[in-house]
Parts: C-alpha cells; structure tokens; sequence
C-alpha cells in the first residue's frame, strides 16, 4: 500500500474521531462537560445493534434505528443525572462524566457478557473504488456523516436563534439565562446530540471489527486528541483534527508491525499539541447557580440516611476502629480466601493513596493509574523472571519503574490545567496498555517466591505482608500532609501563581508530588502482580484506570480515609455480598461504582469517608488551636534583630 | 539613586498594541517609609503594579530594588530578595485554614521538603516549626491570632483583607507591596487596617508601597505619593503638597471624590 493509500484509508478511519469529536468540543463549549460519557454512549450504541441485529435477528435498518434511539434517550437520562452538578468545578464535571462510563461499561457487562462480540454490516458489503483501494459503505457512510455533522453544526450554531443561545451559554451561562436561554434545554439538546452522534459511530463501527468493553474508550482517546486541535473551540479544526489523527493511525499501522504503535504516535500527538498550542477554550468558572430549590424528598432522605448513619458510625469509631482492626488481621490471616480478598482490597487502598495524593491534593485528575499498575507489574515481573532478581529488590525496581515514567509524562503534563492533563494521561494510559504492555520481553506471569524469608505462596501470607506495607504508605502520605508541604501542595492546586508570588516554585511542589505518587502507584501494582501471579496487558487496560480513579473519588479524593474506604468497599465488601461461591469476574462492584460517584458528586463531593468526619473541629485543628500564643515576641525580636542594620542588603534565606 | 530608596522605578513603559498602559514613569519607595500609589481607574496603577511585582514584563525602563535590577527576575526570585505582595482580588486558598494560607507566605524559608516531610527528618521538623512559628507570630501582627484554626472561608471580608498582610509579612520581607488594601471596607476595618499598615513600618521596619483609591487612607500614612494619570505621571512628591495640588484635585478629585 502507498502512503498515499495509507493517507486515504486514514481520513476514512478518522472519520469516526471527528465524529465524536465535534460533539465533545460542542457540549464542552456550551456546558462545560469535557465528556469521557461519549465513549459509554459508543459502546452502548455498538452492543445493542450487535445484539439487535445478530441474535434477535431484527432487520438490520431497525436494530440500527433502535440501537440509535436507544442511546439518545440514554444520552437525556444522562443529561438529567449530571444536571445537579452543572455548575461545579470542571474536574468534578470531568469525574462525573467518568462515572458515566463506568455505569454504562458495567451495564453492558452485566447485560452482554465479558465476551467480545461483533455485529453485521449495516450496509451492503460493497465498496467504493479510488484508485487501487477498496473503502467499504460503511466506512464511507461514517465519513459522511461526521462531514454532515461538522458543517450543519456550524451553520446551526450561527444561523438559528436557539444556535446562538447555545453560543451564548458557552459565552456566559449567567447572562445567557438571563435573557431567557434555558440552560436545561441547551443540556438537553447536547447529551441528546452528543448521544445520537456517538451511537451512531458505534453503530458503524461496530460491524468493522470485534467489539470489547474497552473498544471505544481508545475511540475516546482519539477523539480527545482530536479535540485538542480545535483547542476545544473550533468545530472545523476539530473536524480536521479527527481526519489528522486517522491518518496519523493509518500512516503509523503501515510503517511499524509492532501492535498498538499507533497509540504510541496518538500520546506523542497529544504532548506535541499540547505544548505546542497555547489557545485553549477557557474553562467555564464555576458560577454558584441561584435556584429556587424544589424540595426533594428522596434527596433529603439520601442525606438523612448519610447523615444518620454517619452519626452513628462516628459514635461507635474507636471500638469499630479497634474491632475493625482485630478482623482485618485475624481473619485474612486464617483463610486463604479472605487473604486474597483483604490483599485486594490493599491493593485498591494503595492505589487510591496515590490517587488522594495526585488528583485529591495535586489537583491533576490522573486516567493512568491503570498503567502505572501495569508498569509495577511487569517491571517486577520482567526483573524477578527474565533477571533473577530477589523479589523485594524487585518490588523497588518496579516502583522506580513508575517514577522513571512519572517523569517522562510529568515533565510536560505540568504545564497542564486539569483537564488537559486528564486527556493526556488517557492517551499515555491507552499506549501503556495496547504498546508496552504488550513487549513479549514481559513476561505475563510473576511467581511467587519468598519476602524477606517468609513464604509468601499462601494468600494469607501475603496480606500479612502487605498489610505493613500500606500502614508505612499511609504514614508518608499523612507525613506529606500535615507538614507544612501540605498547604504547600493545595494552594499550588488552587492558587499557583499566589505560590510563585510568594518565592515558592509551584512546579516543582507538584512535581515532587507527582513523582511520589508515581512511586506509590507502581510499587503497589507491584504488589498487585504479586497477587495477581497472572496477568494479560488487558488486565491494566483503560478501564481499571477509569475504575480506579472513580474507586478512590468514591471513597473520598481529599481525605486520608477515604483510601481505606475505597479499598473495603470495592476490595472487600462486594465478596462480603455474593459469598465465597461466586469465583466468576462480575461487573457488580463497578456498577455500584458507578452509581454512588454520580450520587456522591451531586450531594456530597467530598466522598463517603467525610461521613465519618465529624462537624466539629478535627483531632488535628484542636491540636493547633491549643498552640500556645505568645511566641510572637521571639518571633519580632528575631525580625529586629536581622533588620537592624536598615538598608543593608538582609539574608536571602534563614 | 536618591539616596535611601529601597525601591525604584525607571522610566517604565508598557505597551499593550497601541495602548500605552505605563509611559515613562518613575517611582521610589524609601527605605522605612510608605509611599502612595493613586490615580483615577485606567490610570495604570495595576499595571505598574504587575510590573513591580514581576507579573508583566515592562516594554522598557526598569525597576530597581536595594541597588539590584530585578526588572528580568521571576517572581519567585523577586520574593526571595524580600518583596511581598497583596492582592487586589484577594488570593487566599479558601479550602485551607487560616494558618495555613500564612505558612504560604513563608515559601522563601522552606528548602527542598518532599522527601523531607515523608521520613520526618529533624530538620525538617525544625523548619515546620520555624514556619509556623513565623506565621503565628504573622497573625498576631494583624490581630488574626484567634482565628488561626479557622477555616479561611468562614472569615469576614474585612479579616480576609489582614490574613492577606499577615501572609505578605510572613515572608519577612523588607517591602511590602499593597494593591487597594483597603477596596470593599467598611471605616472600622479601614482604620484597624491602617494601624497595622503603620505599624509594620514602625516596629518592622518595612518600607511599603500603598497603591490606593481612598484618598483619606494615603494621607494617613503616605509621607510621599505619585499620582497617575493616563498612563503618565501627573505629580508627585510629599503627600500633603501632592494632593493639594489643584492639578490633581481636578483630576482625582474633582472626579471621584473623597470616599
């Protein structure tokens, strides 16, 4: 095939990016979601015509129109669940989208099945002819439809009056419902929108080639890097971006064999772009809504019950503390089983430390930690099988693995908002996952050996390894935050220019910090290989990055608790419900996920572990405000006496 | 130089596209005194500001602080030769405790700390210690010592204003650099904020720059005062002389009014 072949064949590919992109850029514009839900609204498009059309043998047209209808009311039920958040932070908007998917990717598992399944053409099996190349209808039709969209877009947006509200919301939400433009039904029209337009996508692409869960999070990828061309304003130049990155896929599968190269060049993209371009759509600040607020009987029994229960939680802490103690080292200890689980469970607990660590205290919101799971994993793995190296080394090895990477990713992600930093982790999560993890010099499987002498074949064993092990993470994180570091960390999150402002170099504060959580999160996915003995590149693919991320916001994003509360809820709790019988991977634990961010983020963003905090004064601000005064005299002394010679040029440092 | 200015500015111009923002301006601030910055809105002061501070490069001219020129310094090496700042639209992080935004300021004195703060070495305690005795003794200064548990959102507007000062002097700094401190306050707390601003002067030492609407509060404290006018310099010298000057009182006052 010739690169101009290849050039072809890319623009029919990225026909499906820009697809989904033009709607991500124009509900970013006009409500301020940057939605990862398009990549649930793909696969629910593609399953249901799969199943439509193949096993209930409805006629293709119809299970296409079903399959589309579907998702559009999908797409509003959607619009109505995040409608409580609309004028949160961006990153909340963000997070909240993400559980969106994680709702939509747990459904479509319970419904259909871990299996991947494939669907008929939708259009006849014949091809259009240019040149020597063969491009099916179908993918024609997808090209043509992304081309359809983009332009009628732009013409809506200038030309109709309901157009121009939705220009107007994107300008000034306030003033926009000021005159008049209903920011319910611009919501309405954009899920709805962006729900048809991304079915559809799945629709057609479903067909193409077998479909998994994880399919149309990479589509999400590139549609996101596609976005970023259009700097997230222009619809036209996203459009093109979308073609861009098709090519760049065709161009890259044609001149490298290696599998998932193509998610390679779709990162370097993003980190190009990013640096590169300096326009960026602004994000919307969030405007405190003024609404008269209808009572909500089943909103203020979810509170009553959160707030009860929590009452009650609180009452009983030091002996459930001390109980919950005594269980979590007698029983895991004793079975096997509840070894595994509880090990599981830590698992979960580390990697959401590093999650509060990053995302709650850095304020980067990270789709990576799939990957640096991955990278522990099969760094440990590489060292201890290809290398012989001691299992404890290794475990080291694995973690500054995760720094050596937290580098390479952070070093230009610091220049990075929020949100900006969430698409380029997705994409680096996307390359670790379908590239390196899939290097035959890593072997998929990690033996275990012995730790410091003691046999760690048994479950039980391992646990009580590992349990140590958390408690010393969790030290150096609550280390990071009572010291005068912590502060530190949060304003550069919320004030970087006040830090630098005040001598203090923001970028560097979040880089240590991002490094640490590197560390953290590869030295458990370490732990994790471990646990796991075996393990496939699937395994550390997107959707453990999205979970893990939405496990830890669950839990509560800003808190020390809330890591520990991850880790039994989604660790431990869901074996605790189906019992010791069920051995099968069930889609449960993620569905509840799912559910409870979306609620958490609308009544009580601050997680479930903030249930356990009392109204009153933590332990730790008593303690401060019992600081005996009157050391300000010392204090202005030591002022004085390093000033008295006014004039002469002071120290530059204590 | 004049002698005994802490801080000058030379012939300073900002342009933004055809708008001349800052046109040729000169400024001292001497060592131990507190100088006024005024002039009607648009006259250019935050810009001048921004210059001083490092947040905008100036299109020529430059600023010189304790005989060195820092016009090409970054804020964070304007802040380690002892410049500390306030800002007009208050920049407190409001999700921490009051303390905590005063330990902010003390960016200049912290060396490395990750790797400190995790294993807790002695010497990293001490310097926590350090720090937070400093901005303890901060808040004392501003009167805000009962608050320092307090969640920075629960305070009133007024006390927002003074943790603000008190973050700006936990830096120690020997110039302190105030955008409208007094913006948005009822009389009360203008005056507590004077005492304060007076009092940093007097028992810290500090030379101040005050940059200001309220006439009232620049004649209470300000011995000299540069009054801006489109981008250029309309008069300056001691402030009584200045704001008598009818020049400017047709200019500023004549406008606005005292507030």
């Amino acid at each position: 095939m010739t690169y101009f072949n290849g050039v072809l064949v890319g623009i029919f590919t990225g026909g499906a990016y820009a697809l989904v992109a033009v709607s991500i850029t124009l509900m970013y514009r006009s409500t301020g979601f940057l939605s990862f839900a398009h990549a649930g609204f793909a696969s629910l498009g593609a399953y249901v015509y799969a199943d439509f059309a193949g096993p209930r043998g409805f006629p293709r047209p119809l299970a296409a129109l079903i399959a589309i209808v579907v998702t559009a009311l999908y797409g509003l039920v959607t619009e109505r669940i995040l409608r409580p958040i609309r004028n949160a932070p961006a990153a909340t908007k963000m997070i909240a989208t993400l559980g969106i998917v994680q709702l939509t990717t747990a459904l479509i598992l319970l419904i259909y099945g871990f299996a991947p399944t494939s669907a008929p053409l939708l259009l006849p099996d014949q091809s259009i002819v240019i040149g020597s190349l063969r491009i099916s209808y179908q993918q024609t039709a997808v090209l043509v439809i992304a081309g359809a969209t983009a332009v009628g877009l732009g013409w809506f947006l200038r030309a109709t009056r309901f157009g121009t509200g939705i220009r107007a919301v994107a300008g000034n939400p306030d003033s926009a419902r000021l005159m008049g433009v209903s920011l319910t039904q611009v919501g309405r029209f954009n899920w709805a929108l962006g729900a048809t337009l991304a079915g559809t996508a799945g629709v057609l692409l479903a067909p193409l080639s077998p479909i998994t869960a994880a399919t149309f999070t990479l589509l999400l990828a590139k549609a996101l890097t596609a976005t970023l061309v259009g700097g997230l304003i222009s619809l036209p130049l996203t459009f093109l971006g979308g073609l861009g990155v098709g090519i760049a896929d065709s161009l890259t599968t044609l001149r490298f064999s290696a599998p998932g190269a193509k998610e390679v060049v779709t990162m370097l993209l993003v980190v190009g772009l990013l640096i590169g371009r300096r326009r960026w759509a602004p994000e919307l600040p969030p405007t405190p809504e003024i609404k008269l607020q209808r009572r909500s009987r089943l909103r203020d029994t979810a509170v009553t019950v959160g707030q009860f229960g929590g009452g009650l939680l609180r009452t009983v802490k030091w002996p459930l503390i001390i109980v919950g103690a005594v269980i979590a080292v007698v029983i895991p200890a004793r079975s096997g089983y509840w070894g595994f689980v509880g090990a599981r469970g830590l698992a979960y607990t580390i990697q959401s430390l590093s999650l509060v660590l990053l995302v709650g205290w850095g304020g980067q919101v990270s789709l990576m930690h799939g990957a640096y799971v991955g990278i522990g994993a099969f760094t440990t793995a590489l060292l201890v099988v290809t290398h012989g190296v001691p299992l404890e080394l290794a475990l080291l090895g694995g973690g500054l693995a995760g720094v050596v990477m937290g580098a390479l990713v952070g070093l230009p992600a610091l220049r990075l908002s929020g949100l900006q930093f969430a698409i380029a982790s997705l994409t680096f999560a996307g390359a670790a996952s379908e590239f390196l993890f899939r290097r035959t010099e890593f072997p998929k499987s990690l033996p275990r050996g012995t730790l410091f002498g003691v046999d760690i074949f048994d479950d039980s064993h391992l646990y009580l390894f590992m349990l140590p092990v958390t408690v010393v993470l969790y030290l150096v994180v609550w280390n990071v935050r009572r010291s005068t570091y912590g502060p530190l960390l949060i304003s550069a999150r919320d004030a970087s220019t006040t830090v630098a402002h005040f001598g203090a170099d923001p970028n560097r504060t979040r880089m240590g910090t991002f490094l640490l959580a590197s560390f953290i999160a590869a030295f458990g996915g370490g732990l994790y290989g471990v646990l796991l003995t075996g393990f496939t590149p699937f395994d550390f693919s997107l959707i453990l990055s999205i979970a893990l991320l939405i496990y830890a916001v669950v839990g509560g994003i800003e808190s020390l608790a809330g890591p520990l509360v991850a880790g039994i809820a989604f660790g431990v709790v869901p074996q605790l419900i189906q019992g010791q019988a069920s051995t099968t991977a069930s889609a449960l634990p993620d569905l509840f996920a799912g559910v409870a961010v979306l609620a958490l983020l609308a009544l009580r963003p601050q997680g479930l572990a903030s249930l356990l905090r009392a109204p009153a004064p933590t332990s730790e601000e008593e303690e401060r405000a019992v600081v005996p005064v009157g050391r300000f005299d010392l204090v202005l002394k030591r002022w004085r006496a390093r000033r008295a010679p006014l004039g002469a040029s002071a120290p530059e440092a204590s | 130089m004049p002698p005994g200015a802490l801080l000058e500015v030379r012939n300073v111009t900002v342009r933004f596209g055809g708008l001349v923002a800052n046109d040729e301006i000169n400024l001292s601030v001497p060592t131990g005194g507190v100088a006024g910055l005024i002039g009607p809105n648009g006259a250019g002061k935050t810009t001048l500001f921004n210059v001083i501070t490092g947040a905008q490069p100036p299109t020529s001219g430059s600023v010189i602080f304790d005989g060195h020129d820092i016009t090409a310094d970054s804020r964070q090496k304007r802040a380690r030769r002892g410049m500390a700042r306030t800002f007009q639209n208050l920049s407190l992080v409001l999700s921490l405790s009051v303390l905590d935004n005063v330990t902010l300021g003390c960016g200049r004195f912290r060396r490395s700390g990750l790797m400190g703060s995790i294993v807790r070495t002695p010497g990293l305690r001490r310097q926590d210690r350090l720090v937070r005795d400093v901005a303890l003794g901060a808040l004392d200064f501003v009167g805000l010592l009962p608050e320092a548990s307090r969640s920075t959102a629960d305070l009133t507007y007024g006390d927002r204003r003074r943790l603000e000062i008190a973050r700006a002097l936990a830096l120690e700094p020997r110039l302190l650099l105030l955008d409208e401190p007094s913006a948005g306050m009822g009389p009360r707390e203008t005056a507590q904020l004077a005492n304060v601003i007076d009092r940093a002067r007097t028992e810290l030492g500090l030379s101040v720059l005050l940059v200001e609407h309220d006439m009232s509060f620049v004649r209470a404290l300000a011995e000299s005062c540069t009054v801006l006018e489109f981008g250029r310099v309309l008069a300056t010298g001691p402030t009584r002389a200045v704001l008598d000057d009818p020049a400017v009182a047709e200019a500023y006052l004549g406008k606005t009014g005292t507030s």
